[in-house]
């Protein structure tokens, strides 16, 4: 088994006004090269923050973080990562091309605009490449982040509740995008999410986190064969894997943890 | 004026009324350091204890710049200036209640009759805009010395409250007005719910920002003559070289609007704790797509036509009203025709010789040398805090620089005048240098904003992608600061202008404010009202042009 991601020790605690708020506690996360990950819990459970910190936006209090072999922040000064966010956070007076470039011009990297050309045509936008962001819907903007994560070819894609702010339908379109896309890449991939039936979707595992302290509740093997289509989403075995991790969260709220 | 015009005179408000940038920079992010108040405690004493020991070594028996120690013992051995202190803060105060009464009249106006909303935000940039140092002269010619100071302090207090309340009164967000609505509320409910409460935060910084800007108008009035005031003394200590006077009278106004300034808005925090407000994010999407006129249902040459004919009008609209303001201020009062001169009487006059030239030919040299220490003023400014602005995002002079530059904005600045006149001489470098700190302590706050109002996810992005420094300000940074820059520019031109003005006035030998003084010396009352009103005409012009250019720039930075 190749190394993916390797997360060993994390924590990670805030100082507040009311006293010290532990984020994460002692997280240990192993993934495989080119496995898709999912992070899902309820708000308030360090998800965000622990892919902040895969990300190197944040320092652990302790522990650390190793991608592919080599600490996070190396990761991220050779771009080598790739990040969506829930807020699609395009630069407004560029166009949809030239957001989508935009991770190569800070990696100083020629700007292929065949490539560019070809993920905006892979999400979809090939009618709107030389459109403002502002006159795109929430969904059209979310592609055009995804096509911005994924220019770089980057050997990590993380991707932080990036259709939280999508209606159902749309969500549900981008879902099967992003898999498409995915299969024909299979780039190391973290997702974070409160969407039970798109970690199950998208996922090979889902680590289920539980809140007060952030920690890992449970990782829940996906075994559902890919490509995987919208088609699933009505098998039986793919509403056993929701039913199972809506049963872990649920759970969680009937034994409180009990903060060590 | 469109309501896009207002939001962004909303905008200038913010920009006077800021106060330090809030958002942590990204070394507050990544966790470094102690409490903030302590870097800053630490900043001050810093740069009392270098002060200190630059004046008692390197300055030491030149008289220019005494040790604070010696300032704090002056002010204490003149009897803190007991009643010149009074007479001016008198004088302040009436002209801080006036102006504020008028402020939450029009406010309220504004409010309740929205058709007058435009022309009321209007009347409220003029007054901005009209340099004080102008009309002081006239006023004084004209009444007596204590409605001179009185008027001029309520015109400063007029505008930065008028506008603290009018954003106030607009900052109730829609939804909870629209929820009001929908559960069969009036309009009278929704006022005194919520937007009486949203307003409270912006009113009260505007009616705080009122008590320097009062003080400041009290001892600008100083200047223009009269017996009794702190601007009094300071201007004769200055003239007989009593070097710690000049600064313990700096040190005492600046105490006291500090502590006015620092009270209320402290009421202020205490009431508005908790007050709504949607004007908390910027709205940058659906602000650019308001800009200008649908480009669609006429051609793009007629457009351009009618908005080029609309511009040369609002400067036709200003001469007019500045010229009626002069006419009816004679219509209403009735005074000595010695000293009121009619806008024709005037124009007559111009062509004449006065002394050694015709009074055209002294008034446009006075224009020119005026413009020229104002513009330069103004870029030495706005090049200093664009400079300090920048290096603020460094943790340290973010925490130690940017509340000592926050505090000297309730310092009355331009009445610091004197004080400059000691350290810099009486050429031409204290006029220049008066209108760049007049400039610089406004811009540095506005364009310190600026440079964080940059959202959070787009850094994170950036930094994700391991961007370099470079290419987070250039393809970044700058771009979101831009609207800052600008109403930081247009904010400082005026002040620029006012400073270098009242440089002239106190001290130069070029220049429209040296010409009001000469003309007043000579009782030569045409070219004083010449001078008042061109200069009033060029500071009000100017803001429109660059209102104008700023239209351009931001609808470039933005599509």
């Amino acid at each position: 088994m190749s190394d993916g991601i390797k997360v060993s020790g994390v924590s990670k605690t805030f100082r507040t006004r009311t006293g010290v708020t532990h984020a994460l506690q002692h997280i240990d996360l192993d993934t495989r090269q080119g496995e898709f990950v999912s992070l899902l819990g309820p708000s308030g459970c360090g998800k965000s923050t622990l892919l902040r910190i895969i990300a190197d936006l944040e320092t652990p209090t302790t522990g650390e973080v190793r991608i592919h072999g080599g600490p996070a922040h190396r990761a991220r000064l050779e771009h080598r990562i790739g990040v969506a966010f829930q807020d699609p956070s395009l630069l407004p007076w560029r166009s949809v091309t030239d957001n989508v470039a935009l991770p190569l011009e800070l990696a100083g990297a020629r700007v292929d605009s065949g490539a560019v050309a070809d993920l905006i045509q892979l999400v979809g936008l090939e009618d709107f490449a030389r459109a403002k962001p502002r006159t795109l819907s929430g969904g059209m903007r979310q592609r055009v982040a995804l096509a911005r994560a994924l220019i770089s070819s980057p050997e990590l894609l993380l991707l932080d509740e990036p259709f939280g702010a999508l209606d159902e339908m749309t969500r549900l379109e981008m879902n099967t995008e992003l898999m498409r896309i995915w299969s024909e890449r299979s780039t190391t991939t973290v997702l974070v999410t409160h969407s039970i039936p798109e970690a199950v979707f998208l996922s090979d595992r889902v680590v289920v986190m539980a809140a007060r302290p952030g920690r890992i509740h449970q990782i829940v093997e996906i075994d559902l064969d890919r490509p995987r289509d919208a088609s699933l989403l009505r098998k039986p075995e793919f509403h056993a894997y929701v039913d199972q991790l809506q049963d872990l969260i649920f759970a969680q709220r009937d034994t409180p943890a009990v903060a060590s | 004026m469109n309501a896009r015009t207002l939001d962004r005179i909303g905008e200038d408000v913010e920009a006077l009324t800021a106060s330090a940038p809030s958002t942590p920079s990204l070394a507050a992010r990544r966790g470094i350091g102690w409490p903030a108040w302590l870097t800053r405690v630490i900043g001050v004493v810093f740069v009392l204890a270098v002060w200190e020991l630059v004046a008692e070594t390197v300055l030491s028996g030149r008289h220019v710049l005494p040790a604070p120690t010696t300032v704090v013992a002056k002010a204490f051995e003149d009897d803190l200036y007991g009643s010149s202190l009074g007479a001016t803060m008198w004088e302040a105060f009436r002209g801080w209640v006036i102006g504020t009464a008028l402020a939450a009249v029009f406010a309220a106006i504004s409010i309740l009759v929205p058709r007058f909303e435009a022309a009321i935000a209007r009347l409220g940039v003029i007054s901005y805009c009209i340099p004080t140092v102008a009309i002081g002269p006239i006023l004084i010619v004209l009444f007596s010395d204590d409605t001179t100071k009185v008027t001029m302090a309520a015109l400063s207090v007029f505008f930065v409250t008028l506008m603290g309340m009018t954003v106030g009164l607009r900052a109730a967000p829609k939804s909870v007005l629209d929820y009001i609505q929908s559960c069969g509320g009036h309009s009278g409910q929704a006022l005194v719910k919520v937007r009486l409460r949203a307003a409270i935060p912006a009113s009260i910084a505007g009616i705080a920002l009122g008590a320097p800007a009062a003080i400041l108008g009290a001892i600008v009035g100083d200047f223009m003559g009269g017996t009794k005031g702190l601007g009094i003394v300071m201007m004769q200590a200055q003239s007989s070289f009593q070097v710690s006077r000049v600064w313990a009278v700096g040190l005492v106004s600046t105490a006291v609007s500090g502590l006015l300034f620092a009270a209320i808005a402290g009421i202020g925090r205490i009431f508005g704790a908790d007050a709504l407000s949607s004007a908390d994010a910027p709205d940058w999407e659906s602000r650019s797509s308001s800009s200008g006129a649908d480009p669609r249902t006429r051609s793009r040459w007629l457009n351009a036509l009618a908005s080029a004919a609309e511009k040369i009008a609002k400067i036709v609209f200003t001469v007019i009203a500045v010229l009626g303001a002069w006419w009816a201020l004679l219509a209403i009062f009735t005074l000595n025709p010695y000293f009121a001169r009619t806008p024709l009487d005037v124009w007559r006059s111009l062509g004449r010789v006065a002394g050694i030239a015709t009074r055209w030919s002294q008034l446009s040299d006075g224009l020119i040398a005026t413009l020229e220490h104002a513009t330069l003023g103004f870029l030495l400014g706005t090049i200093a805090a664009i400079v300090v602005a920048a290096i603020s995002l460094s943790a340290v002079v973010d925490a130690a620089v940017l509340p000592i530059v926050v505090m000297l904005r309730s310092v009355p600045l331009v009445s610091m005048t004197p004080l400059l006149g000691l350290l810099l001489g009486d050429g031409d470098a204290v006029i220049v240098v008066t209108g760049a700190i007049v400039t610089f302590v406004p811009s540095v706050v506005t364009i310190a904003s600026g440079i964080r109002a940059t959202p959070a996810p787009s850094l994170d992005l950036f930094y994700a992608y391991g961007s370099s420094r470079m290419d987070s300000v250039v393809k970044l940074r700058i771009r979101y600061a831009l609207p800052a820059l600008c109403s930081a520019v247009k904010v400082a031109v005026p002040g620029a202008i006012l400073g270098s003005v009242l440089a002239e006035w106190l001290l130069g030998s070029s220049g429209v404010g040296h010409l009001m003084a000469v003309s007043i010396i000579g009782s030569d009352f045409n070219l004083l009202w010449a001078s008042a009103t061109a200069i009033t005409i060029v500071s009000l012009v100017l803001y429109q042009l660059i209102n104008d250019a700023e239209d351009l720039v931001i609808r470039w930075a933005v599509q």
